[in-house]
């Protein structure tokens, strides 16, 4: 007969903070994160989990969930396949690009200025969810219209995902 | 879009196609067909990430890029458009892909996943997981519930693995690095287990055009003996009444159903079964072979299929469903 199978006792870590955090930048409900765990791997990541994983405790997993927040920053930041999770939730600090836009995103672009009616959800100047006709493409930093200069983002698409095809992003 | 059809060599007609004349007797006076399919690049198949969005709410992205006029549905799937090899689309840098709307794989890659059904709130086990197409498929049809143990020996192609969790946002997969003819025992048991093993990848021609070159004295009983471990090692983790898909993309018997025989022969035909698979409508399969050269197979190895690929324009597979009947001692 089989052993028992001993799952993996996850740690996981209070989530209060982070779901503060992501309300007050984001306007995420605080709700809408009841179906999950989080799981802090080491010192540099949280995780999402869902409430039914079983990992097994041998082999150890070297990885578990979606790597939602990079914390080892002084402001941390949900990584890109975190803001594609969570950003549909958002309802501040969320910008809607335009097609030129998309591209320059994509393509890691710095100062992408944007026009007063795209900022109009925007607060200060930090992490922005960038959408387009409602999906979201991933994070930028923003930079709000300034004395020396219009408002603009900088595009933080992961340099590993980047668009080396050179083409548009809508073919 | 441009049109770009890379020409192939005449498979038929040159020593290329020297490695796979001994299944010529296979396939009869379908030769010359298999023989043409192969000589032409294999279409491009996107599935929708439904748990994201679904089918009908990704068709407008498709015809914004440009793809909707060229894509057709899956006869078997409502999840996944199939689009011609002569489109010249960079499919993965299209803005649907990179917001993780839709995962691209070849059509016979879809298989196995969808006949092992996964649901969700299941355990399940992924023994060789990379590059992660599959274990993406099956985390999606169990709506990003329960545990998917992705498992692969290769720490460097796991990392592909993890790109695509991150890309669509998948929640129930917990990945480990670890030889899958060896787990432990307190890995547990599991509700369905894919054993999509490493094989020599005949199959996989179209897309891969180098990959009949490396077959010339190929050791096939070297690559069943892993084949073997792994398979039979996933069976002993299956609860009772527990399935797993084994597949591969070769034609070899000696990686196909010669495994699956050897492994049942081993573990008791009295403990598992091979069962029938679901149909896949519209889609042509034919059942698992019953002998080769001088061996005889199972009665049962009939409800296996193979995928040949002059039948449905795709590359070529073998998928066998295996049902634990009861539990066995070990």
């Amino acid at each position: 007969m089989h052993e028992e199978p001993e799952f993996l006792t996850i740690d996981y870590i209070d989530s209060a903070p982070w779901i503060t955090l992501l309300n007050d930048r984001f306007g995420i409900p605080t709700e809408s994160f009841e179906s999950y765990r989080w799981y802090q791997p080491n010192r540099k990541l949280i995780s999402l989990l869902n409430t039914s994983m079983q990992p097994p405790r041998r082999p150890e997993p070297i990885s578990m969930g979606l790597p939602f927040i990079r914390i080892n920053m002084k402001y941390p930041k949900l990584t890109t396949g975190g803001t594609l999770f969570v950003g549909p939730l958002a309802t501040k600090n969320v910008v809607e690009l335009t097609e030129e836009q998309v591209n320059s995103y994509y393509s890691r672009a710095m100062y992408i200025p944007l026009t007063e009616e795209q900022t109009t959800r925007c607060t200060t100047m930090g992490y922005i969810i960038l959408s387009f006709q409602g999906i979201i493409l991933g994070q930028g930093f923003y930079r709000p219209k300034s004395e020396e200069e219009d408002a603009n983002f900088d595009s933080f698409y992961p340099k590993a995902f980047a668009n080396h095809a050179q083409r548009s992003a809508l073919g | 879009m441009s049109s770009s059809h890379t020409p192939y060599p005449k498979h038929a007609t040159t020593p290329y196609m020297e490695p796979l004349k001994r299944y010529q007797h296979l396939l009869q006076d379908e030769w010359d067909d298999f023989c043409d399919a192969l000589s032409k690049p294999l279409p491009q198949v996107l599935w929708t990430n439904t748990t994201r969005l679904t089918a009908s709410e990704l068709e407008p992205w498709l015809d914004q890029c440009g793809l909707l006029e060229h894509a057709t549905r899956l006869s078997w799937s409502e999840d996944a458009w199939k689009l011609p090899a002569s489109l010249d689309v960079a499919y993965g840098t299209l803005l649907p892909f990179l917001a993780g709307l839709y995962h691209l794989q070849e059509e016979v890659s879809l298989i196995p996943g969808w006949m092992l059904d996964p649901q969700p709130y299941e355990r399940i086990l992924d023994t060789c997981a990379a590059p992660g197409g599959k274990t993406a498929q099956l985390a999606c049809l169990m709506r990003n519930h329960g545990t998917i143990v992705a498992n692969d020996r290769s720490p460097g192609r796991l990392r592909a693995v993890r790109s695509i969790i991150d890309r669509l946002g998948l929640l129930n997969i917990a990945m480990s690095e670890y030889n899958a003819a060896n787990f432990p025992r307190d890995i547990g048991t599991f509700d369905r287990i894919l054993v999509d093993v490493p094989c020599s990848c005949e199959g996989t021609s179209r897309k891969n055009k180098r990959v009949l070159t490396t077959l010339e004295n190929y050791d096939y009983e070297n690559q069943s003996r892993l084949q073997r471990a792994i398979l039979l090692r996933a069976l002993e983790q299956l609860r009772p009444g527990g399935i797993a898909a084994y597949s591969t993309c070769t034609y070899a018997p000696e990686e196909n159903e010669r495994v699956v025989h050897q492994v049942l022969d081993q573990l008791g035909w009295d403990n598992y079964e091979i069962i029938p698979t679901p149909e896949l409508k519209g889609f042509k399969t034919m059942p698992g072979l019953l002998h080769w050269e001088d061996e005889s197979y199972d009665a049962s190895m009939e409800n296996a299929i193979r995928i040949w690929p002059h039948h449905n324009d795709t590359g070529g597979f073998f998928v066998a469903l295996i049902q634990k009947t009861q539990e066995v001692s070990q």
